[in-house]
């Protein structure tokens, strides 16, 4: 055996060898020649599954109808709990050209460095930010603009919320008698409350107990889409402000808010909190959804909304209108949510940034680029002159939303703990239901707390937003451990990088995201 | 070993060698310097001293966590390894179909956590979970026999029951530790039983003076690792109680913990957490090598 020793080894290495330049050429990024001169153009974005393909025809027209541009496309689920994967590229200088960035995080982004102001790159492009401000909804632009600047441009809107109420429901209950009589002739199946106290009614004549267990709700002020959505929706509705953005104040103690706490604290103290908590433990989303089910017959909907409300109760026969309101409250209280598309920070290219721009102004303010979103994506564009509004004028569902998003005065606030906002005001809702403190203590909490984490986020800024600590031979964190090698280097080609990248038509990403990815 | 050899031995295992001091040796040496640091991951680390570990002193929600997590080992860690063990003891008599039964209880252990956590937040149901389903009925006797007036518990929407909820389904996934005890028991040597019963020694002086003192490092073993494992509890409740609710009753450590870090950008801040509970499982490891130390019985010993 030892006399062939030698064989086996020269055998070994050479396979060695061969096994390396294997991985070294498969590993390459694919040959930019095939693309001649074009400018690539890495993007992230939030959609998987089903929504990629709709995403990807999207990017695709774009590119047909920009020849000299190309596109990556890479699924990056950026939440506000799961972008990690961006800020550490940010770091490593590996970033894309294009992000989509969830409405309501563009503020934090751009106050820690991560995103560019697209101020200078508007008017580059002939465009005066002023001008272009007023071709969005309102509510969508402000989400977008921080410490006056614009870091961001609205993709799509999501009006939060609408009314439903299911007719069926009510028509049944009041045929059966089940009304009690004191409600007779309150209730009318027909048209929806238009007020809290109508709403409060309606509750009252269809909400049915049997034993400890409430079998059917008529609306659960607290369970539209968490605690805090509730928060935010009803505190509105009320009348109330959560934030001063000229002095960075947080305002969760607004009396107005304080007011909207209580009335939905008094749904926990008629039927027990436990009770209710129960029945909204027993259904998850989509087929178990207790509004298609019939047991709990008023609910507050986004627009994914339709869709489910289309694929699992296609006979459901309900009303929608806009958000009741008190006395004294706002009428057609409503707020926006959704998607927005940025530049990060390092993107310095000027040809490259030159190019997100111009997929950025096609995708968001382009009849065609918005045609197509809002056709494949079902995404309500931001864009006030897109021509989705008029092709949906004939859809009665869809209509009531367009006529909510021209309404809708809102957005969450804009500012730079935004994910610590919503964690507080979800305690201080589930504390005052449970009756742990008053609606007043449990919302001055929320506001102390996150101003002082605010405070705390702003001081470290200084007033402007922050550089980004990007690791580089040049521009090095002061960091005892950044000798380290940091494995993430510029990329002079590409800003999508790694095996996920999925680039238009070939790969779908195993992980999916909801259809609609940014959420309420 | 001549030199050559070290040499040889070191490159062969350099992978491995570089791998642990970039992916291991150096997050933890920076995770020390970071708790010192206001630092967001995004910008430059800044030293801010003490101030971590003081803001976590003056957090009501950091003592609440570390009180949760305390409370919910000193509470799983006993139950889970006592369920493990009466397991063991049942399922290593000799039965027709042992095996089987074997399999049946160890086969929830490899179910993914959170597929079983999902299946738990149906099972718990206050209203048609399939426990409560079966509790009512026998509720409905005892009230009917006592005249009380008792419901079954809200499990996991009811502050107070939310740790026994959590409790419950983790006694539920005891197969590994279980396995554990078994191979322990096949290894008690027959001849000490022999001996035992030719003195005369019933079965539970058998147990208590032969099976536990010959099982012991595996009890031992399964109480160290349990207490690190229930105090970086984290998966489950992460997938059945996200914030921690209801009334931050599974608001456990490293809930806390990750919202720090991930959600609200204080990695500073969580790295300090990450040391206080790597000094609290310390002392706590210590505390139970020092205090049971002396129950455990290595062979190697002598008798």
């Amino acid at each position: 055996m030892g006399k062939y020793k030698p064989i086996v080894r020269v055998i070994m290495a050479a396979a060695g060898v061969a096994a390396l330049a294997a991985f070294i050429v498969l590993a390459r990024p694919p040959d930019p020649s095939d693309r001649g001169a074009r400018t690539v153009l890495g993007i992230w974005h939030p959609w998987g599954g089903p929504t990629l393909e709709c995403f990807e025809q999207s990017v695709s027209a774009f590119t047909k109808s920009h020849p000299a541009i190309a596109c990556d496309l890479l699924y990056v689920p950026n939440d506000m709990a799961n972008n990690q994967k961006f800020y550490t590229a940010v770091i490593g200088n590996c970033a894309p050209e294009v992000i989509y960035v969830d409405g309501p995080q563009v503020a934090e982004w751009a106050e820690r460095g991560l995103l560019t102001d697209l101020g200078p790159l508007l008017k580059e492009f002939g465009r005066d930010p002023q001008e272009l401000a007023g071709e969005f909804f309102a509510p969508c632009w402000r989400q977008c603009v921080y410490k006056g600047k614009v870091w961001a441009i609205t993709y799509c809107a999501d009006p939060n919320f609408a009314f439903f109420w299911n007719k069926d429901a009510f028509r049944k209950a009041v045929a059966r008698g089940e009304i009690a009589s004191e409600y007779r002739g309150k209730v009318d199946p027909e048209k929806g409350p238009a007020t809290i106290a109508e709403m409060d009614i309606y509750n009252d004549a269809i909400t049915r107990k049997e034993g400890d267990r409430i079998v059917r709700v008529g609306i659960i002020p607290w369970g539209m889409y968490g605690r805090a959505n509730s928060l935010f929706t009803w505190g509105w509705a009320f009348g109330g402000e959560f934030y001063d953005a000229a002095h960075f104040k947080v305002t969760a103690n607004d009396p107005r808010i304080v007011m909207a706490l209580d009335w939905m604290c008094s749904y926990a103290r008629k039927y027990d909190v436990r009770s209710m908590a129960a029945l909204q433990s027993t259904f998850g989303s989509n087929e178990q959804n207790p509004f298609f089910i019939g047991r709990q017959v008023m609910q507050l909907f986004h627009i994914g909304g339709l869709d489910e409300l289309a694929r699992y109760a296609p006979n459901l026969e309900c009303g929608i209108t806009s958000i009741p309101q008190p006395q004294g409250g706002e009428k057609d209280s409503a707020w926006v949510g959704g998607w927005t598309v940025a530049i990060p920070s390092t993107a310095t290219d000027p040809a490259k940034r030159r190019a997100a721009m111009e997929y950025i102004l096609w995708a968001c303010a382009s009849t065609e680029g918005t045609r197509l979103a809002s056709r494949t994506l079902a995404a309500y564009p931001g864009w006030k002159a897109a021509p989705f509004f008029s092709e949906v004028a004939g859809n009665p569902r869809a209509a009531a939303f367009v006529e909510i998003l021209r309404k809708a005065a809102h957005q969450r606030p804009v500012m730079p703990a935004q994910a610590f906002y919503m964690d507080q005001l979800d305690r201080a809702v589930d504390r005052a239901l449970r009756g742990e403190l008053t609606p007043e203590r449990a919302l001055d909490e929320a506001t102390r707390n996150t101003q002082a984490m605010l405070d705390k986020v702003l001081a470290r800024s200084g007033g402007g937003v922050s550089g980004v600590g990007v690791w580089s031979p040049i521009c090095k964190a002061p960091d005892p451990f950044a000798g380290v090698p940091a494995g993430c280097q510029p990329d002079a080609e590409s800003g999508a990088k790694g095996s996920g990248a999925s680039r238009i038509g070939l790969q779908t990403p195993l992980l999916q995201t909801p259809l609609r990815g940014g959420g309420p | 070993m001549n030199s050559n050899q070290w040499k040889k031995g070191l490159l062969f295992i350099s992978p491995l060698l570089v791998g642990f001091a970039v992916f291991t040796i150096y997050p933890v040496a920076a995770s020390i310097w970071y708790s010192f640091c206001d630092y967001d991951v995004i910008r430059p680390t800044r030293f801010v001293g003490l101030a971590n570990f003081a803001e976590l002193a003056a957090d009501e929600r950091f003592i609440h966590s570390l009180w949760n997590t305390l409370a919910f080992t000193v509470l799983v860690v006993p139950l889970t390894m006592l369920t493990a063990l009466v397991l063991a003891f049942l399922l290593n008599m000799k039965l027709r179909g042992q095996a089987l039964y074997r399999t049946i209880f160890f086969l929830p252990s490899i179910v993914p956590l959170v597929a079983s956590s999902v299946l738990w937040l149906w099972l718990l149901n206050p209203d048609y979970g399939l426990i409560n389903m079966c509790l009512r009925p026998a509720l409905d006797v005892v009230n009917a026999l006592t005249g009380t007036h008792l419901t079954p518990p809200g499990w996991l929407v009811d502050p107070a029951w939310t740790k026994p909820a959590l409790i419950l389904m983790c006694l539920w996934g005891v197969g590994g530790s279980m396995i554990m005890y078994l191979a322990a028991l096949g290894d008690v040597p027959v001849a000490l039983y022999e001996a035992a019963e030719i003195d005369g020694a019933s079965a539970w002086r058998k147990t208590w003076h032969i099976t536990l003192p010959m099982i012991s490092p595996v009890l031992f073993f399964t109480l160290i690792m349990g207490i690190i494992g229930a105090m970086q509890f984290f998966d489950q409740a992460w997938v059945m109680t996200p914030n921690g609710q209801p009334g931050d009753a599974t608001l456990f450590y490293s809930l806390y913990l990750f919202a720090n870090a991930f959600l609200y950008l204080r990695m500073g801040l969580a790295s300090a957490q990450a040391w206080v509970l790597f000094v609290v499982i310390v002392i706590a490891t210590i505390v139970v090598f020092r205090s049971t130390r002396r129950f455990v019985y290595y062979g190697g010993e002598g008798i």
